[in-house]
């Protein structure tokens, strides 16, 4: 990052100016547009819980789409990071993560093979001894295996990717995956960039350079206002039945206040995993407002089938409130059902959220 | 601004430059500070749940400054109370985060504090402040522990960390 010292140029009205003075005027604007484009990461963690119902731990058996979780954003992001944190009452060999194209089964690149493990992974004790595991990890109910990534993940604007706990034996009583995920206000294209000719000392008055270095300066400039880097909302619901009550899948989403912040929600992508060719029916994620008015539906009609996801499409629903998100009266939720016979063993989603 | 090739540029035409241009760039508050939502759900927690079974850990991406935190609770015992401590390392300021409240059946709202340094009275500390400043240090790891008396299931603990974030450079 350059620090600015340097001032524009003072001088009185009606002043001539010398080639050198203009240049320090366009030097000086350069060097701010690379400052300020230069800050284009939003980052977030998105934590997903592979055992979400305590008591009922994944293992070898659980059905691999009960055992993926997949991924989706409407623009180029970046997993910087991911760690795991879980708990694994019996492990005889490795359990691992990986992260592929849902679409080809390919990985991603920068994606390790696998991206986690817990082979290596340390073992804390509840008394805080750590230890580092080989093949084949169990821990007490006490205990907690963390592993990290750190190789930086690029993955492509609107494709799908399923990120799968997979291994030959083992028992999981949660399973923890946080992922550091990044994305930039230019969808990592070239951030903006003004380039003005310069004038060497001496040389004639030349308006016309003046003149095209100021619209270039306005065309670069005006590239900031239009983009902002998106953070996701993550929502997930293990077991939804018909019956269900509503107080535990309904999920609030707070509202800012415009003085604090200002985001819009722009996509919303949602995927339900039946227990098995599901009745007729849907599976719905519902956005509502703060009297509980439907903004939007995502549907994901599960007739006939065991797994399903839907996408909203681009919307556009603004999540700055009049008030502060400490005060509840703001706030938005999301209501997930089911109106299929089958269960619905899983059913999450990513409100993908662009803040001002 | 608009020039004739050989005419002499004056104070006029830069002051344009400037004030026009990179007041487009002084305007930019999509860069600073965004927002961020991290959302966490707990099924089925009951007193006596493992400590692991209803513990979160994650690592901050970035420096943060915690707005606030909603807790919210669904289909609880009556009068039961559910406890959200936060705690992190890195030397962050004013820690811990500890949001309880009363629960029960439907869904319950946790009150919520807006973490903007408000005092409570003119001469209070800072550091003694319940809305005093929380941050998150870029790298920290938070560690959040929910707590309930309730016993019934199913049920859900839904916790959202509200932070302001800056735009990263790398």
């Amino acid at each position: 990052m350059k620090v600015l010292t340097e001032q524009p140029v003072r001088f009185a009205t009606g002043e001539l100016l010398p080639p050198e003075d203009l240049n320090r005027v366009s030097i000086y604007a350069q060097d701010v547009v690379a400052d300020v484009g230069s800050r284009r990461w939003a980052k977030a963690p998105m934590l997903l819980p592979y055992v979400e119902t305590v008591g009922t731990p994944y293992t070898q058996a659980t059905a691999a789409e009960v055992r993926t979780y997949r991924y989706r954003c409407p623009v180029i992001s970046v997993i910087e990071r991911g760690f795991l944190n879980a708990n694994m009452t019996s492990s005889v060999a490795p359990a691992t993560w990986a992260i592929t194209r849902t679409t080809g089964g390919t990985t991603p690149t920068g994606a390790t093979v696998p991206w986690l493990t817990t082979r290596g992974a340390q073992l804390l004790t509840s008394a805080g001894v750590p230890s580092v595991s080989s093949d084949g990890l169990v821990s007490a109910l006490t205990d907690t295996v963390s592993n990290i990534n750190v190789d930086r993940v690029l993955l492509e604007a609107d494709t799908e990717y399923q990120i799968l706990l997979a291994g030959s034996t083992f028992s999981a009583s949660r399973a923890d995956v946080t992922m550091h995920v990044a994305t930039d206000r230019w969808g990592m294209a070239a951030a903006p960039a003004f380039a003005p000719a310069l004038f060497a000392g001496g040389s004639a008055p030349n308006a016309t350079t003046v003149a095209a270095n100021s619209a270039a300066l306005q065309t670069e400039a005006l590239k900031f206002s239009a983009n902002a880097a998106l953070t996701p909302i993550f929502f997930v619901r293990h077991g939804l039945l018909a019956a269900t009550s509503a107080n535990v899948r309904t999920f609030t989403i707070p509202r800012m206040a415009n003085t604090r912040g200002r985001g819009t929600i722009v996509r919303i992508y949602l995927w339900a995993v039946m227990a098995g060719a599901a009745a007729a029916g849907a599976v719905t994620a519902t956005l509502r407002d703060s009297g509980g008015a439907t903004l939007n539906t995502i549907t994901a009609t599960v007739t006939g089938l065991t797994f399903q996801s839907a996408d909203s499409g681009v919307i556009s629903r603004s999540l700055t409130g009049s008030v502060s998100a400490a005060t509840t009266t703001d706030d938005y939720t999301i209501l997930l059902a089911n109106s299929s016979a089958t269960n619905a063993v899983k059913v999450y989603g990513i409100a993908w959220v662009s803040w001002i | 601004m608009t020039l004739a090739n050989g005419s002499p540029v004056i104070t006029g035409d830069i002051d344009f430059l400037v004030t026009v241009s990179l007041a487009l760039l002084q305007n930019d508050n999509r860069a600073f500070p965004g927002m961020c939502e991290e959302h966490f759900y707990l099924q089925d927690v009951v007193a006596g749940t493992t400590p692991t079974l209803r513990t979160i850990v994650f690592v901050t991406p970035v420096d943060l400054i915690v707005e606030t935190v909603a807790v919210e609770t669904g289909d609880h015992t009556a009068a039961s109370t559910t406890t959200v401590a936060i705690t992190g390392d890195g030397a962050v300021t004013y820690w811990p985060v500890t949001e309880t409240g009363t629960t029960g059946a439907g869904i319950t709202k946790l009150a919520r504090r807006l973490f903007d340094n408000t005092k409570t009275a003119t001469g209070d500390a800072f550091a003694t402040t319940s809305k005093a400043f929380r941050t998150f240090t870029k790298g920290s790891t938070i560690t959040m522990v929910v707590t309930t008396t309730s016993v019934a299931t199913p049920s859900l603990i839904h916790v959202v960390l509200c932070w302001r974030e800056f735009y990263a450079r790398e």
